[in-house]
C-alpha cells in the first residue's frame, strides 16, 4: 500500500500561546515535501504532529486514511512502524550503544531472527560509515556520527514515510549528500518524506513541493519554483 | 477550625487522585503486557531482568552490610535487655517482629528508593528532555512495555527477594557477630527463632516488600514522566519521587501492620 498523508483542520497551541490554526495539507507517494519556514515558525512542532509525536488542539493527521491521534495504540502501531523519523538533536537512547540503538527497533518487534537482525544491524553500520563505533555509547561520539546513527535507525525498519527534521542544517559534506540520495531513493519506491528546514536552497535540494508556513499559518505551498519569491521574502523577515 | 478541615480534606483528595493516577499507570501496563505480541513480552523480560540486575544483584552487598549491622544492634539488645524483666521466651517473637515483619521490608524499601527509584526518575526525566520518549513512540515502542511494566515488575521482585535477605543476614549473620559477646548458643537461638516464626509473619514481610516494591516503581516512574522539557526539571522530579516515595511506604506500612492487627 503505497502510504499518503494528509492533515486537516490542524491546531495547535501551548497555554496563551496559539502556533497554529486550521492547517491543512497532504504529501502523496513517491513525493519529497519540505515545510520551510524561519526559524522559530514551528516548523518542528508540525513535523512532530504530523508524526503523532505530539497531539494536535484540534483537526486530524490522517495516515492511510486513520487519523493518527484517534487512534487506539494497537492501530496506530502499525503506522509508527511504517514511519523514520530522524531528530534535530538525534535523540539516540543514551544508555545504548549505537548497535543496540540500530537493534532496537527491529528486536522490539520481532522483525526477523536475531542472526538477521544482527545481519541488518552490520550493514547499516557498515553503509554508514559505523563500524569502528558499533560498541560506543552516544555520548561517546562526535554529533556528526550521532547524526549518521539516528539517520541509519530511522532507515533500518525500511521507512515508507520518512520524517527529517532539518538534517541538512550544520551538517557535514557526506551528510548532506547522504540525505539528498536517501529523499531521491525513497521516491521511486511510492515512499514520501516530509522534511523541515528554514533554508530555501536546502529545500530546493530535496524538495518536489515547498509547503511554506509564517505566523501558524501556511503562506504558500506547491514546486520549489512557485514557491521561490514568498519564500525568499519570508525568510528574509524572519533574519531582520 | 472550618479551614483546617477544608484544608486537610483538600489534601486528602489529592492524595485519593493521585493515587487513582498511579493504580492507572500500574493497570494500562500490564494490560498492555497482557495483550502485547509474545516479541515484544519477550522484549519487557530482558528489560525486567536488566532492572532485577541493577535493583536486587548488585544492591545485595550494601544491603548486607546494613542488614548485618542492624541485626547486631537488634539481637544484643534482645537478648541481653529483654531477660532482665524475665522476657526471654519473648526474645524469639520480638526478632521476629522487629526484623521479619517491620524492618527488613522497610529498610529493603529505603535503600531501595535511594539507589534504585532516584535513578529510574532521573533516567525517565533524562529521557524525555533528550526526546528519547518521543523515539521510541515514533518508532512504534510502547513505552508501557519498554519502560513501565518491565520496572515495576523488576523493582518489585528484587524488593520481595532483598526483604528475604535482608531478614536471613539480619537474624543469622547478626546472631554469628553478636555471639562475639554473648553466651547464647546458636542451637538455642535457632530454636527460638523458629519456634516464633509464623506463615502470618513471612506472609506481612512478602506482602509488605510486595506493596512497597510497587509503590516504589510506581511512584518514581510517575514523577520522571513528569517531566516537560527542561533539564532543570530533572532534580526536582527526583527529589519529589524519593519524598513521595517515602511518605507512601511509611503509609503503607501503617496501613498494613493495622490490618493485620485488628
Amino acid at each position: 500500500m503505497e502510504p499518503r498523508l494528509e492533515i486537516q483542520g490542524l491546531s495547535f497551541g501551548y497555554p496563551g500561546k496559539k502556533i497554529f490554526d486550521s492547517l491543512a495539507f497532504s504529501a502523496g507517494p513517491g513525493r519529497s515535501t519540505v515545510i520551510l519556514g524561519a526559524g522559530g515558525s514551528g516548523k518542528t512542532t508540525l513535523l512532530k504532529l504530523a508524526a503523532g509525536i505530539l497531539s494536535p488542539g484540534s483537526g486530524q493527521v490522517l495516515v492511510n486514511g486513520i487519523d493518527l491521534h484517534r487512534a487506539t495504540w494497537s492501530q496506530a502501531k502499525p503506522l509508527y512502524r511504517s514511519f523514520g523519523f530522524l531528530f534535530q538533536d538525534t535523540a539516540l537512547i543514551a544508555n545504548l550503544n549505537i548497535s543496540d540503538n540500530l537493534a532496537l527497533p527491529l528486536r522490539y518487534h520481532g522483525a526477523g531472527s536475531p542472526a538477521e537482525i544482527t545481519g541488518r544491524v552490520l550493514d547499516f553500520l557498515h553503509r554508514f560509515g559505523l563500524e569502528n563505533y558499533a560498541e560506543s555509547l552516544p555520548a561517546q561520539i562526535s554529533t556528526g556520527l550521532k547524526k549518521r546513527a539516528a539517520l541509519a535507525r530511522a532507515l533500518i525498519v525500511h521507512p515508507q514515510i520518512l520524517f527529517l527534521d532539518d538534517p541538512l542544517a550544520e551538517a557535514d559534506q557526506r551528510f548532506q549528500e547522504m540525505i539528498v540520495q536517501i529523499v531521491q531513493a525513497q521516491k521511486p519506491q511510492g515512499f514520501l518524506s516530509l522534511t523541515t528546514t528554514s533554508n530555501f536552497a536546502d529545500a530546493v535540494r530535496v524538495a518536489d513541493s515547498i509547503i511554506l508556513i509564517h505566523q501558524g499559518k501556511i503562506i504558500k505551498s506547491g514546486s520549489p519554483a512557485e514557491v521561490e519569491a514568498a519564500a525568499l521574502q519570508v525568510l528574509k523577515e524572519g533574519q531582520a | 477550625m472550618a479551614n483546617l478541615l477544608s484544608f486537610l480534606g483538600q489534601k486528602f483528595l489529592n492524595l485519593v487522585n493521585y493515587l487513582v493516577e498511579l493504580s492507572t499507570l500500574w493497570s494500562s501496563s500490564f494490560a498492555a503486557l497482557l495483550m502485547s505480541p509474545r516479541a515484544e513480552r519477550r522484549f519487557s523480560f530482558q528489560i525486567m531482568l536488566r532492572q532485577i540486575l541493577f535493583t536486587g544483584i548488585e544492591a545485595l552487598p550494601t544491603i548486607g552490610t546494613i542488614a548485618l549491622f542492624l541485626g547486631v544492634v537488634v539481637i544484643i539488645q534482645s537478648l541481653t535487655q529483654l531477660p532482665r524483666f524475665g522476657g526471654e521466651e519473648y526474645v524469639g517473637k520480638i526478632l521476629v517482629l522487629v526484623i521479619l515483619r517491620e524492618l527488613g521490608p522497610l529498610m529493603t524499601a529505603f535503600l531501595v528508593i535511594g539507589r534504585s527509584g532516584t535513578a529510574i526518575s532521573t533516567e525517565i526525566g533524562n529521557m524525555i528532555v533528550a526526546h528519547e520518549i518521543e523515539a521510541l513512540k515514533v518508532m512504534g515502542i510502547d513505552t508501557r512495555l519498554f519502560i513501565v511494566a518491565p520496572r515495576i515488575l523488576g523493582v518489585t521482585t528484587a524488593v520481595v527477594c532483598l526483604s528475604l535477605y535482608f531478614d536471613l543476614i539480619a537474624l543469622i549473620g547478626g546472631f554469628i557477630v553478636a555471639k562475639l559477646i554473648l553466651i547464647t548458643s546458636f542451637s538455642s537461638f535457632t530454636r527460638t527463632l523458629f519456634t516464633s516464626i509464623t506463615g502470618t509473619d513471612l506472609l506481612i514481610s512478602l506482602l509488605k516488600s510486595f506493596f512497597f516494591g510497587n509503590l516504589i516503581a510506581l511512584v518514581c516512574l510517575y514523577q520522571g514522566f513528569s517531566v516537560n522539557i527542561s533539564s532543570t526539571e530533572v532534580p526536582q522530579a527526583t527529589t519529589r519521587a524519593m519524598v513521595q516515595t517515602l511518605f507512601l511506604v511509611f503509609l503503607a506500612n501503617s496501613l498494613l501492620t493495622l490490618l493485620f492487627y485488628l
